[in-house]
């Protein structure tokens, strides 16, 4: 065996390795259509990874902000863990506003949210699609002061969710102008997949 | 695994429950006794006491030397507490933190400067203390207290843990059994033995700090019970509250799932067997006790609603379900607990468990302590199951009762779509 060759390998079994701790992607300033779920556009770039049923988007790191687009969710399921991890409320197709609220509730709890307060709900459309927008405030155990905007929408029998979340004294104002933009141009197309 | 099943069998026992009783450093062993209260010491001899009592009990205000491994855990949970004072989960409420300190204090007596409480808002029965006097109580513990003598059996016990110097001592064993492992592993290399044979050492010597632990959770049960005689309480409050959280557990459906060799508590049932027996012998020995439940209840019940909600945020109904028959078989504020029955149902969503939800709300209705909100949920219920006359009723009779609810627009708006709903059909 040459040490060319040797070298060669080396370098390859590296790359493969570090490809792995390339978690995050750039998310160009563009039109994006998420598997035909969610229509959107963004005029900055973002950096983007995928999370069990999410994709998320993040400025500074998801502890500061982040972005969430999750899979639409089918009933009796949840959009934040697999059915065996049980602590999450599931999902049902015949919630009402309210329950819909408390599921959110239930939910960040369970992500380590204390406090959680909203300052809001009000009905929306994504395109022709009713939904909902909670916008809301939590602490983390830290005591970090975080804030929150989530769209819920119940559509073809699923679950349609994005949320916002920042810290609250300088993340979520410095994003909030560009996040109500791209969630102003969110649509769910009529024809969901299922 | 024989002999680390025999290992883990050398624990200490009743005896070690007793120990705490017999502590004269702690100061006399007094309690509301009667004068032939003598009697009623546990026969334990001075030689067993000294077994047990391997370090002298850590002296009020002492702060071990900068220069001794025992300085070390401490400044470790200085920094621990330092954090534990920023976090959100501690409760920040001026009276129940009174109130509970105010009890650390009563049975740490001499020590109670030396021990700072803090309440965390943290669902599950628990308590801990920390080398440097810090306690953590959880709500969960103070949710399923029944008395004050219950609440204080558990403060007594993390008491005993840092008077007794539980962490240093349980550092330095794992020290010591780490160097005898090392010492055989390498007699084991020297002739040829087995990697097994290294790992059966290795098991040894876990099985053996368990073991050691447990027996620290002995001693510290048994300072406890001896500070609840010490303050007048009911002695056999000790035993009660490992039987409350028995039956919680039965209820769930929980298996015994208690490992010899490695839990680092005795089972529950052991510790309610045990105190129970030394309670029982106390107690009649007592010239007047209490339980201060009316005190405990004035404290606890105002908060309730807000750690039945932490706990039916688990999202574990068995659990949830389980909590509320114990609660409710304490019988206080009946309505409050069927409506919060109702609701751990609710989150589940299911039309069966929806319409179980609905009979417990029905079961709420007319008892003490049953929320006004019980009607938002329960017109939530029937409009999910598009039982939307009644729907409608149960949701006006909430507005009527409410006008001023935050969520009154969004109830006007669901009342309207379930009449355009019927209007539409």
């Amino acid at each position: 065996m040459s040490g060319g060759w040797k070298a060669g390998l080396s370098a390859a079994v590296l790359l493969v390795f570090l490809a792995g701790c390339t978690r995050y992607q750039l998310a160009e300033p563009r039109l994006y259509n998420f598997e035909n779920h969610y229509l959107f556009k963004t005029r900055t770039a973002w950096n983007t990874t995928s999370e069990y049923r999410a994709v998320m988007w993040t400025k500074s790191g998801e502890i500061l902000d982040a972005l969430y687009f999750f899979e639409p969710t089918p009933n009796g399921q949840s959009p934040f863990a697999p059915e065996s991890q049980e602590k999450f409320p599931p999902f049902r197709t015949n919630m009402t506003v309210l329950d819909l609220r408390d599921f959110l509730t239930t939910s960040l709890s369970n992500i380590k949210a204390l406090d959680i307060e909203y300052q809001s709900a009000k009905p929306i459309k994504l395109g022709q699609t009713d939904a909902h927008r909670f916008d809301f405030t939590y602490r983390r155990k830290s005591r970090l002061e975080m804030r929150g905007i989530a769209l819920l929408a119940i559509h073809d029998h699923h679950l349609y969710f994005v949320l916002f979340m920042a810290e609250s004294s300088h993340y979520y104002g410095a994003l909030i102008g560009e996040v109500e933009e791209i969630l102003a141009s969110l649509r769910v197309p009529a024809k969901a997949k299922s | 695994m024989i002999v680390a099943l025999l290992a883990a069998g050398c624990e200490g026992g009743q005896p070690l429950y007793e120990a705490g009783l017999k502590d004269e450093a702690f100061g006399k062993f007094a309690g509301r006794a009667s004068a032939s209260d003598e009697a009623a010491r546990p026969a334990l001899s001075a030689e067993e006491v000294d077994r047990f009592i391997r370090l002298e009990n850590i002296r009020p205000e002492e702060r071990p030397p900068i220069e001794s491994d025992e300085a070390g855990v401490w400044l470790i949970a200085d920094r621990a507490e330092a954090s534990v004072r920023r976090e959100a989960d501690r409760i920040r409420d001026a009276e129940l933190n009174s109130y509970v300190h105010g009890n650390v204090c009563k049975l740490a007596g001499a020590y109670c400067s030396s021990v700072r409480s803090y309440v965390v808002r943290v669902p599950t029965f628990n308590a801990s203390m920390s080398p440097n006097g810090m306690m953590m109580v959880h709500t969960g513990l103070l949710l399923r207290a029944g008395n004050e003598a219950e609440m204080n059996a558990v403060l007594g016990h993390e008491i005993g843990h840092f008077l007794r110097r539980h962490s240093v001592q349980r550092q330095r064993m794992i020290a010591q059994t780490k160097s005898t492992l090392a010492w055989l592993s390498f007699a084991v290399a020297l002739v040829g033995g087995s990697l097994n044979l290294m790992d059966l050492s290795s098991t040894i010597g876990i099985a053996n700090v368990m073991a050691y632990e447990r027996d620290h959770e002995r001693e510290a049960d048994g300072y406890g019970l001896r500070m609840l005689f010490d303050q007048g309480y009911d002695p056999r409050a000790a035993s009660q509250i490992w039987s409350r959280l028995i039956r919680e557990k039965e209820k769930a459906g929980e298996q015994r799932r208690f490992n010899p060799m490695l839990a680092t508590h005795p089972a529950p049932q052991e510790r309610m067997a045990v105190l129970g027996e030394i309670g029982n012998a106390l107690a009649p020995r007592m010239s007047a006790m209490e339980l201060g439940r009316r005190k405990h209840l004035s404290m606890i019940l105002p908060r309730r609603h807000m750690w039945i909600e932490d706990e039916i945020r688990l999202n574990d109904l068995k659990h949830a379900d389980a909590l509320l028959d114990v609660l409710i078989e304490d019988g206080v504020n009946l309505g409050e607990l069927y409506y919060y029955k109702g609701e751990a149902y609710r989150k589940q969503g299911s039309k069966e468990k929806l319409e179980k939800a609905l009979e417990f709300y029905d079961q709420a209705i007319g008892r003490n302590g049953t929320p006004d909100r019980l009607h938002k949920a329960k017109g939530l219920v029937l409009a999910r199951l598009e039982r939307n006359a009644e729907a409608i009723e149960a949701l006006e009779k909430y507005l009527a009762l409410v006008p001023e609810d935050p969520d009154a627009a969004l109830l006007r708006s669901q009342i309207e779509s379930i009449r355009k709903k019927v209007g539409n059909s």
